[in-house]
């Protein structure tokens, strides 16, 4: 499908435009804009997908495992369930009464860093990780004004700031159990007593002197606890891992690059394409040695299938991102491994980015649904990757059913559905200094982390996300252990219509964009969805918003302190009314100018960002407070 | 003599005289090894021995370290020490020195976490913010020492020159690094 930018004869499409011719130019000077100019604005798309053969695909069901998850009037875990749908049958707030919300309390949390985290609600108590240092604050919902009932500092090393790739972010806890447990950035996990905030148990699982280190929110699975590190563009060795929740001793680690026997390939590893069976293909698809340090990190999120008990996960980028330096498919990077839970076994793979050359992690959320797809009942995984296609699996089994693009892709010419295989757009690999242009999507994806939300009611996708291009040139690279190990120089830059983020809505059955809300920047916040039929997500412009999950209509913004790039939920407080909680803060890789006090003089900033993130500053500053919104009491 | 700039000369002096004691007195391992007039400052045994041999203009400076503060300001409104060995001083906006300098910060994945001077994981190199010094030795310090906040000891990987070659890049980034801001007199 072809997305059409049909708004470009609007006041707002010529100021973006104008915005995107000042981004080449050598020295932008941006127009202030008032808030009320930008380009937000919901359109349908006009052009209707010209495939065939929908018509047999059923609307997508939350199985039944995450039933009991998904009726919860907490929001226990990041994704709601542990299919990570971020749906909450909480009604309470409408499309007719959204116009009303208002501040219920507010927690400023101390750290003026990228908030990704998920603000999470179990039974009175509302437990938020920030940024380094990684504070754990719970918060009493059950008095008045939410006032703190206790936090916990970890201690590692200052100098674990030093190897973030993209910001120090974290992006939250999870609650199981009366246990509270996170990653700190010195890559540890913690679990501390979720009623007096003592610390239970602390695992070391990284070393910050390989350059390791962990943002990602844990995922419960059973009676274990999975996690994952984050450093792939420092080099290292990726992996990801099963806790005892009640011990933290450490169960299984499968690493995510060399020989069978780390990656935890054996006897039950059936792939549903060929060229993925052979042995130690982790160690041949690189040239000698690379893959010691290859990246392949386990930052992103982590689904789990209680029901086949499988973890599904994603794998980062290769390291460095100079392609050329690293000859052949560069496995088990960029893909989605389906694993054993109960002994790490690798079961299924799947790549999306062979060799990548353009920073395209596979680690976006997998949300598991059961659906109807050419007339047959299939357990799939839903996965809108960073290389701009919206992947419908067979979680089963690993067969690709569908990759329709969801945003502007110059980087390939689409996916073979027969062999699974994607199509890039290049011949051989470019010259060691010569800039290559106009790469879309740009190294953050079409979509980075930021998590969709999927409404059974709707049988809408809520879809956060970038609309980036790059210029990118490659440079050479050694390996220092602890250092970075990229060997590229970006420049990105806003993609077609000039706006640099979406929000929209994907019906995943037809395969093709519904309505679509064109942002200033990129929609870098999660989304969250309601029986209600509202929708809630943030901007880093500062506006927090509700929108009509059917159309996209936009029902009420609120304007916060600081850019959003967290993750919003939505939960039933002690007085029985439903509040929406989402935290601010700019930062992560989208907002390191600000967060970091980048100079723009240099496009090439934050690996790229910095060209496209120029007039940040003009709409936001750094912060980090959390927001809780309900309705007034009469209603 | 070591080199020492001439202002503040005697304050400098004064504060290298009391050193030593106060290093001695908090356990300073730096302290510790600067009364050994023989080997390099702070280096430890198992430092690069190859780092005298290659260049000789640092084992001037080696004998005696300069003695460098972070900060502007000083009790009594005194002038910190600032001393800048002769390395410092030859190579601060040599262009060869920055040439060299703009290939290390490459091959020593410095450019990995500046940018081209813009910042990114570390800190932007090119503005006017230097939370430990702007001025040679305060560069070569923060290089082959790190820093706190996730800066890593290069300590091993920039021995003579190589430093001061960096820092001479470093601070080519910004052309105004030397310009105090004005400020009325009454």
């Amino acid at each position: 499908m072809q997305l059409t930018f049909s708004n470009s004869g609007t006041k707002a499409g010529v100021v973006f435009a104008l915005l995107a011719t000042l981004v080449l130019s050598p020295l932008p000077v941006y127009a202030q804009q008032d808030d009320d100019t930008a380009a937000e604005e919901a359109s349908s798309t006009e052009t209707p997908k010209p495939e065939g053969d929908t018509s047999e695909n059923g609307r997508p069901e939350i199985p039944a495992f995450a039933a009991k998850d998904q009726a919860d009037p907490n929001w226990s875990m990041p994704g709601k369930t542990s299919a990570l749908t971020r749906f909450s049958e909480l009604d309470q707030i409408t499309p007719e009464n959204a116009k009303d919300l208002q501040v219920a309390f507010t927690f400023s949390l101390g750290v003026n860093r990228g908030q990704e985290a998920v603000p999470l609600v179990v039974d009175g108590t509302l437990y938020v990780v920030t940024s380094y240092p990684n504070h754990l604050y719970a918060l009493d919902l059950t008095k008045p004004g939410a006032p703190l009932k206790w936090s916990y500092t970890p201690q590692q090393p200052l100098a674990a700031q030093g190897v973030a790739c993209c910001d120090v972010v974290n992006r939250g806890p999870t609650f199981s159990d009366g246990k509270v447990f996170f990653n700190t950035l010195n890559a540890t996990t913690v679990a501390l007593d979720a009623e007096t905030g003592k610390e239970l148990w602390r695992t070391p699982l990284g070393k910050i002197e390989m350059g390791e280190t962990m943002t990602m929110a844990p995922q419960i699975a059973g009676d274990k606890i999975i996690v994952g590190n984050s450093g792939g563009e420092m080099g290292v060795h990726g992996w990801v891992a099963a806790l005892d929740k009640e011990t933290g001793k450490l169960l299984w680690k499968a690493y995510n690059t060399g020989p069978d026997t780390d990656v935890k390939i054996g006897e039950k590893f059936k792939p549903f394409y060929d060229r993925y069976k052979g042995k130690d293909l982790g160690v041949s698809s690189w040239p000698e040695g690379m893959w010691k340090h290859g990246g392949g990190s386990g930052w992103g999120w982590v689904s789990y299938d209680a029901e086949l008990n499988i973890v599904y996960h994603g794998v980062s980028n290769p390291g460095p991102w100079n392609a050329s330096m690293r000859p052949g498919d560069n496995l088990w990077t960029a893909g989605i491994f389906a694993r054993d839970a109960n002994t790490g076994e690798a079961l299924w793979y799947y790549q999306l980015s062979p060799h990548d050359w353009n920073d395209y992690d596979a680690v976006n959320e997998n949300m598991l649904l059961d659906m109807t797809w050419k007339g047959k009942k299939r357990k799939v995984l839903v996965h809108p990757d960073r290389n701009g296609y919206m992947y419908i699996i067979d979680r089963v089994n690993g067969e690709l059913l569908s990759a329709e693009p969801y945003a502007h892709i110059t980087t390939s010419k689409g996916v073979d559905l027969k062999t699974g295989e994607i199509k890039w757009a290049r011949d051989g690999e470019p010259e060691i200094g010569e800039v290559v242009k106009d790469l879309c999507p740009a190294a953050p994806g079409a979509k980075d982390w930021q998590p969709s939300a999927y409404s059974p009611k709707t049988g809408l996708l809520y879809l956060p996300h970038n609309n980036l291009c790059m210029d990118h040139k490659e440079v050479s690279v050694g390996y220092i252990a602890g250092t970075p190990y990229v060997g590229a120089d970006v420049w990105m830059k806003p993609g077609p219509g000039g706006n640099r983020g979406e929000f929209s809505a994907w019906d995943l059955a037809k395969g093709k964009e519904v309505w679509s809300i064109k942002e200033r920047f990129p929609a870098w916040s999660g989304a969250v969805v309601t029986a209600g039929d509202v929708v809630f997500y943030g901007t880093m412009d500062r506006w927090f918003k509700a929108v009509d999950a059917r159309n996209g209509k936009e029902l009420w913004k609120f304007k916060t302190d600081s850019g959003i790039i967290s993750q919003p939920t939505t939960w039933k407080g002690p007085d029985g009314k439903q509040y929406v909680a989402v935290l601010s803060g700019v930062g992560g890789w989208s907002g390191a100018i600000v967060a970091g006090n980048l100079d723009p003089r240099d496009g090439t900033s934050a690996l790229g960002f910095v060209n496209a993130m120029r007039d940040l500053p003009d709409y936001t500053t750094a912060g980090g407070t959390l927001y809780a919104f309900t309705l007034p009491d009469n209603e | 003599m070591k080199p020492i700039t001439t202002i503040g000369t005697a304050l400098a002096l004064s504060l290298l005289v009391a050193l030593p004691a106060c290093g001695e007195a908090g356990n300073d391992d730096q302290a510790k090894t600067e009364t050994k007039t023989e080997s390099a400052p702070a280096e430890k045994a198992e430092a690069p021995k190859e780092a005298p041999k290659e260049a000789p203009a640092l084992q001037v400076a080696a004998n005696q370290p300069p003695a460098i503060s972070l900060v502007p300001i000083a009790p009594g409104g005194k002038i910190p020490v600032d001393e800048q060995s002769e390395a410092a001083k030859r190579l601060d906006g040599d262009p060869a020195a920055i040439a060299i300098g703009k290939q290390l910060f490459t091959a020593f994945n410095c450019s990995g976490c500046h940018a081209n001077g813009g910042g990114g994981m570390g800190p932007a190199l090119m503005d006017k913010d230097w939370i430990y010094g702007d001025s040679m030795e305060n560069i070569a310090a923060s290089i082959r020492e790190g820093r706190p906040n996730g800066m890593p000891a290069f300590r091993e990987l920039v021995p003579g020159d190589t430093a001061y070659q960096l820092a001479a890049f470093i601070r080519s980034l910004n052309p105004d690094i030397d310009k105090e801001p004005a400020y009325e007199q009454e």
